[in-house]
């Protein structure tokens, strides 16, 4: 896919092929001071600011070997050019899996993907990807391999480095590798999608869900079509289980609320299909696509206020309080999310209207002194994928 | 009067200005419950600090930051004092911030499954809170009864129930923290991702080394509509192993898998009678939860796997009072061990689960190397060890033989690829065990973002980073 901008067509294009190679290039860059941009697969290039000019591009895509698995111990090391889709296969050998909702799986690569802090509706029952994260090694300005946490599942051992680096898009610096637990694998995942004329009824349904002991993987909304709200209620487990569940699923929502319809489907796979649609950053030219962090008692006024277009499409991951927008990239889909109210994180942004916009919203102004001197800390000379990530780093 | 004298009535002038004169403690005996925590004092020692304040709000907090900061002295937060490393003993004197005051339960949103609470709220009161409307907040370390969530936070800490659920760190969604110089600032919010760069992971599990947790918004759960306990004895600890292996690669993920050796069963059997066979040389208790109906197909499933995998006995609970009955022995098994020696020594290591039975056999070898009886309960499920060296402290010279034998344990956990704790902390008493771990460059790595939060170094320092590496010293460019 095509870069934002065209600035980057001087840049050279470095692909180390060993961690050892890669903190070798940053030890050298480092002592030059050539800012560089590191990428993975490019699945999420478009999320990100336009940041200042670089002199190299660093694909990890050949830091694609596997470390260590150990399907006994649920655990698995990764380099962080590996795509999804390989860690999938090697996982489902063993009936075991990462409970990681992404789009474009084989393209994707772990590394971008933690950096980018990107985690689908399934998180409410599998945490985030930086909740699977024990460990993680990452390069160092000065070029050296610093190690944090372990193999194992419950490790306090100084600070979770990872944690700084998760959702921070290379701001601190490349990690070279990824420690994650992984889960067996449900024998059945079931979708249980239930229709509603209003985005207040769709809402108050998933509510009704979340506060109950029905222990969904997932809760989320979509409109499906103009004057359609769907609610959609992923449940996993042993086949006999979830044949049961839905049913009482469907009944619970039904005493609640009486949907216009009740669809149910299996899930194949790994992944969640609304999501990855939503949330598809590759075949995203003229589109804007946004997050609001929005809790699930406020979804209902939000989306009342997101008018339900044809061209818009809407998946409110009530479960986890994050509303994805993904509506054609006119002046009038830009500015009614400008005006919502809310501070929005836009995850693609067309050029026309990214003059003055920082694509990952603002922070709180203490917390952003303390972001500050953490990259004044971790990249003094301004090498790391400089302007990037928010915009004043 | 010398000078430092005068700087420290100064100083004590100022906070009882600041936070009323009832809420500043430091005579002698006042201050004798603040020289401790539950560390063992052999190992961390009996440090004074100059002044014990307990603030009723952020804002008095961020007072006494910018008071310490003022006199350049040291500010550390201590919870209800549970803590097992030494992480709330002022070790270089200062000002202790103890936040037993700040207890309350601030906001509640079931719909959006969190709690905010104030960092001296006791861990069990806030599911005890949230009990009546079927909620509660899934983070339980044994001490739940007293230890305090912003404790809990400071030490990132566990409990029996990691495997399914994740430790303190997968449950914060935001915190609020006084930065060392008295700045106040928010990290994350009820939202799982909120603009900008999130840095409570990174706040949780510090030991209050980068700033002081205020408020906490903590995820909380519906309670679990059923569970199912069940507990096997086998004749190995290598047969149990290979049973807890076999039940979670059928798919199935058990709340809780707690285990215990044959030195603990005969304490617990000496102690209450717990009726485990004689036989026995390892008990394993399993506890399911979810919906009733899957809690019911797993509940025979396991017992199916366990007796597949070679248990002597299994015993399921079909009632309430049968599963508590099931849990009596595990509960009682740190009370019971009164019956073997008077002291015990609790290390806290991890290894991969696969690991193991090969870790009780060094457990076991370090035990007779070092002429020590060492008792065994531990977390079967993600392979968290709390080996107990039994001993009696009026022997000369057994202090040494306990740490020397301890330290060795720790090397042997992590030869085997685990870690020196699991869910206790570092402290000062594991602090340079954390050198068997990470080199300096790790260190450095760490001590980055020490700098970034603390630039004085004034916020617990001399903690979690070992004596041989300096955190303000190494700054490499």
């Amino acid at each position: 896919m095509s870069e934002v901008g065209n600035r980057r067509e001087m840049a050279t294009i470095e692909r180390p092929d060993s961690v050892a190679d890669l903190a070798r290039f940053v030890a050298e860059t480092s002592r030059s001071g050539r800012p560089f941009l590191i990428r993975g697969g490019g699945t999420h290039a478009r999320f990100s600011n336009d940041g200042a000019d670089v002199d190299a591009v660093v694909e990890t895509t050949s830091l694609n070997q596997v470390i260590d698995y150990s399907p006994v111990d649920l655990t698995i090391a990764v380099e962080p050019g590996v795509r999804i889709a390989e860690i999938d296969g090697l996982l489902t050998e063993r009936s075991q899996r990462l409970a990681l909702d992404m789009p474009h799986r084989s393209q994707a690569t772990i590394g971008g993907t933690f950096a980018a802090g990107l985690s689908g509706p399934r998180r409410l029952r599998y945490g985030a990807l930086k909740d699977m994260v024990i460990g993680a090694d990452v390069v160092t300005s000065s070029g050296e391999i610093a190690k944090s946490g372990g193999m194992v599942v419950k490790n306090v051992s100084g600070y979770e480095i990872a944690r700084l680096h998760y959702g921070a898009h290379g701001a601190f610096g490349p990690v070279s590798r990824l420690n994650l637990k992984v889960l067996p694998i449900s024998e059945s995942r079931v979708e249980v999608r239930c229709a509603f004329e209003s985005a207040s009824d769709s809402v108050m349904a998933a509510t009704s869900v979340l506060v109950s002991s029905l222990d969904p993987a997932a809760v989320y909304v979509t409109n499906s079509r103009p004057g359609t709200w769907t609610l959609h209620v992923q449940i996993e487990g042993n086949k006999r289980f979830t044949d049961l569940q839905r049913e009482t699923v469907v009944e619970h929502v039904a005493r609640v609320i009486r949907p216009s319809g009740v669809e149910m489907g299996d899930l194949e796979g790994n992944s969640t299909p609304a999501f990855d649609r939503v949330l598809d950053l590759v075949d995203a030219d003229d589109v804007i696509v946004a997050r609001l962090s929005v809790p699930a008692s406020k979804q209902a006024d939000l989306l009342s206020r997101l008018t339900n277009e044809s061209n818009r499409e809407i998946l409110a991951d009530t479960g986890s309080g994050l509303v994805y927008v993904r509506t054609d990239a006119t002046s009038d889909g830009f500015v009614q999310l400008a005006d919502i109210g809310q501070p929005v994180v836009y995850l693609a942004l067309p050029d026309a209207f990214r003059p003055g916009v920082d694509v990952f919203g603002t922070m709180d102004s203490n917390a952003a002194r303390i972001v500050q001197r953490l990259k004044d800390e971790y990249d003094p000379d301004r090498i790391f994928n400089p302007g990037r990530f928010s915009s004043f780093l | 009067m010398t000078v430092a004298t005068r700087t420290s009535e100064r100083v004590v002038q100022q906070l009882k200005e600041a936070l009323g004169a009832e809420h500043v403690v430091t005579d002698r005996a006042g201050l004798g419950v603040y020289e401790l925590d539950a560390s063992d004092e052999a190992i961390t020692g009996i440090h004074r600090p100059l002044a014990a304040v307990l603030p009723g709000s952020t804002e008095e907090v961020a007072e006494v930051a910018r008071i310490a900061a003022e006199h350049d002295l040291p500010i550390l937060a201590r919870g209800s004092g549970t803590g097992l490393a030494g992480g709330a003993i002022a070790t270089r004197g200062g000002i202790m911030v103890v936040l037993t005051r700040m207890n309350r339960i601030e906001e509640v949103s079931l719909v959006d499954r969190y709690a905010v609470v104030q960092p001296g709220v006791v861990n069990l009161d806030l599911s005890a809170y949230l009990a009546p409307h079927k909620f509660y907040y899934a983070p339980d370390p044994s001490s739940q009864r007293a230890c305090s969530i912003g404790g809990n936070l400071g030490n990132n800490s566990g409990g029996p129930h990691c495997l399914k659920y994740g430790v303190t760190n997968n449950h914060v969604l935001g915190v609020e923290v006084v930065l060392p110089g008295g700045e106040v600032c928010w990290f994350g919010g009820p939202s799982a991702e909120n603009p900008g760069h999130d840095l409570t992971g990174l706040v949780v599990g510090s030991e209050c080394t980068l700033g002081i947790i205020t408020k906490a918004m903590v995820r909380i759960l519906p309670l679990p509509e059923e569970k199912g306990v069940l507990l096997a004895t086998f004749d190995s600890i290598e047969t149990a192993s290979r049973a807890v292996s076999a039940t979670i690669a059928e798919g199935i993920l058990p709340s809780a898998l707690e285990m215990m050796d044959k030195v603990t069963i005969s304490a617990i059997e000496a102690g209450i009678g717990a009726g485990y066979p004689q036989d026995a040389a390892a008990v394993l208790l399993v506890e399911l939860d979810g919906p009733s109906r899957n809690v019911a197909d797993e509940r025979e499933r396991v017992a199916e796997i366990l007796n597949e995998f070679g248990a002597i006995t299994v015993s399921v609970a079909r009632s309430d009072e049968e599963a508590e009955r099931l849990w009596w022995g595990r509960k009682a098994a740190f009370g019971a061990m009164g019956r073997l020696a008077p002291n015990y020594h609790l290390t806290d290591t991890v290894v991969p689960r696969s690991k193991l039975p090969e870790a009780m056999r060094l457990v076991q070898e370090v035990a007779r190397d070092y002429g020590l009886i060492i008792a065994n309960v531990f977390h079967a499920g993600d392979g968290n060890l709390h080996p107990l060296i039994l001993f009696d402290r009026r022997e000369d010279g057994i202090m040494e033989r306990v740490l020397e034998a301890s330290n060795v344990l720790m090397q042997h956990c992590i030869d085997l690829g685990g870690a020196i704790s699991g869910e206790h902390g570092i402290g000062i008493e594991k602090n340079d065990a954390l050198a068997l771990t990470f080199n300096d460059v790790d260190f450095e790595a760490m001590a980055k973002a020490k700098r970034a939060f603390d630039p004085n170094n004034l916020a617990n320092p001399g903690k979690l980073f070992p004596s041989s590496f300096d955190p303000y010293g190494g700054a490499r460019v």
